[in-house]
């Protein structure tokens, strides 16, 4: 039971918070519930692959793998360019408190830690920015593919 | 009397200037505007950079070449898609040159979101990430109206100003007003509230749309975004280590910044 009540503010949180970002962002009203779905979504995955795994790089690969999936699935539903699902997906990703941790770390000239920290942090960046790219471009790909034929 | 040829021109560089400011991958720009050409039957030759797009068009030995400038570049998904909607229309012959030129110039000069609905929005998604964090009622309600007045504050600023220099204030003002206002009350969990209110400045769209790019082949424009987006990610994180320094350095403790 003790578990259930974060996931949900998780879940609540990262839904409300896109549904800001997508305002603030100026995305197309008949997008705005979908898009936002979407970042729920991403951060339900990430969540539950980091109770399973302990492995934020990990989680974070995951999560956003299923955002980019989820976009090209939308994209294609509501005939809107996918990059607006998929940026709205990652925003809950991005890595904000491990940024914030390194600093931290640094202006307490702790450097061990901030090396350590500021590493992680740039791995969950990318391999969450590895993740969106390899399946638009895998996706665009097949799509290609299936022109030429 | 301009020719067809020079109207797809300029129809085809306005779509890929607006798709590049408004956040767009330069291989949607690149894509968008040969598929406008090419629904014409003229061959298309586009190199677009993050900064500026050439392109020219050809067709029976004739050709024309026309560069644009992409002088701001902020995120505006409205826009992307209506371009996306124009190319398309025109593609499938729904629309004509002269309606997608007007329609072009009017997707440039739409207004996005006014002053106080951007900034209620940056504050309602700063408070919302304070709670996603696992953050109380009053980390909601300090990561809001910090996360608002940071906001409010940029988009005050000169439009000329470097986004370096945006995120270096952002991450600032973050930091500083999130620890005068949980110091005054005396309570509250600081560094949540902290990357609660950096979270939404962060630029996870550049960082993604560069290792786009790179992993595409696009490398000049791949190696810039990833470089911009790396550089107002660290400038941010100096602005807040710039205001917990000083906080230290004003005898506030250690072990409250954990």
């Amino acid at each position: 039971m003790a578990e259930v009540i974060p996931a949900l503010k998780g879940l609540a949180g990262s839904f409300g918070a896109c549904l800001c970002f997508a305002l603030l962002f100026h995305i197309p009203k008949r997008c705005l519930l979908s898009a936002s779905f979407t970042g729920m979504a991403g951060y339900g995955v990430y969540m539950a692959c980091l109770a399973l795994w302990h492995s934020a790089i990990g989680a974070n690969f995951i999560g956003a793998l299923a955002v980019a999936v989820l976009a090209e699935i939308l994209a294609r539903r509501q005939e809107a360019p996918a990059v607006i699902f998929s940026l709205m997906g990652i925003v809950p990703l991005v890595p904000g408190a491990g940024l914030y941790r390194t600093m931290l770390s640094l202006v307490l000239e702790d450097y061990p830690d901030a090396a350590s920290i500021g590493v992680e942090t740039m791995l969950v960046a990318a391999s969450i920015a590895l993740a969106v790219a390899t399946v638009t471009v895998l996706v665009s790909a097949v799509q290609r593919h299936k022109n030429a034929n | 009397m301009e020719t067809e040829m020079q109207r797809v021109v300029s129809v085809a560089r306005a779509a890929a200037g607006l798709i590049l400011a408004n956040g767009g991958e330069t291989c949607r720009a690149e894509d968008t505007a040969s598929r406008i050409g090419r629904a014409f039957g003229y061959d298309m030759d586009i190199v677009a950079l993050p900064t500026g797009v050439t392109m020219t068009v050809s067709k029976d030995g004739e050709s024309v070449s026309s560069i644009a400038r992409v002088k701001s570049r902020t995120v505006d998904l409205t826009r992307l898609e209506q371009v996306n909607g124009v190319s398309r229309a025109l593609a499938a012959h729904e629309m004509t040159l002269e309606e997608a030129e007007r329609a072009m110039k009017a997707i440039a000069e739409a207004k996005g979101p006014g002053f106080w609905r951007s900034v209620l929005a940056a504050g309602g998604s700063a408070a919302m990430f304070a709670v996603m964090f696992g953050g109380g009622w009053f980390e909601f309600l300090i990561a809001g109206l910090v996360g608002a007045a940071v906001h409010a504050v940029l988009r005050r600023m000169p439009e000329q100003a470097a986004a370096s220099l945006d995120c270096l204030i952002g991450g600032f003002m973050a930091a500083a007003l999130a620890l005068a206002a949980s110091a005054a009350c005396g309570r509250g969990n600081v560094s949540l509230i902290i990357w609660s209110i950096m979270m939404p400045q962060l630029p996870g769209l550049a960082f993604t749309n560069g290792i786009r790019d790179s992993m595409r082949g696009d490398m000049v424009s791949g190696g810039a975004r990833v470089s911009d987006a790396v550089m107002r990610a660290v400038v941010l994180a100096g602005g807040a280590g710039i205001a917990m320094w000083c906080y230290l350095r004003l005898g506030g403790a250690a072990t409250w910044l954990r």
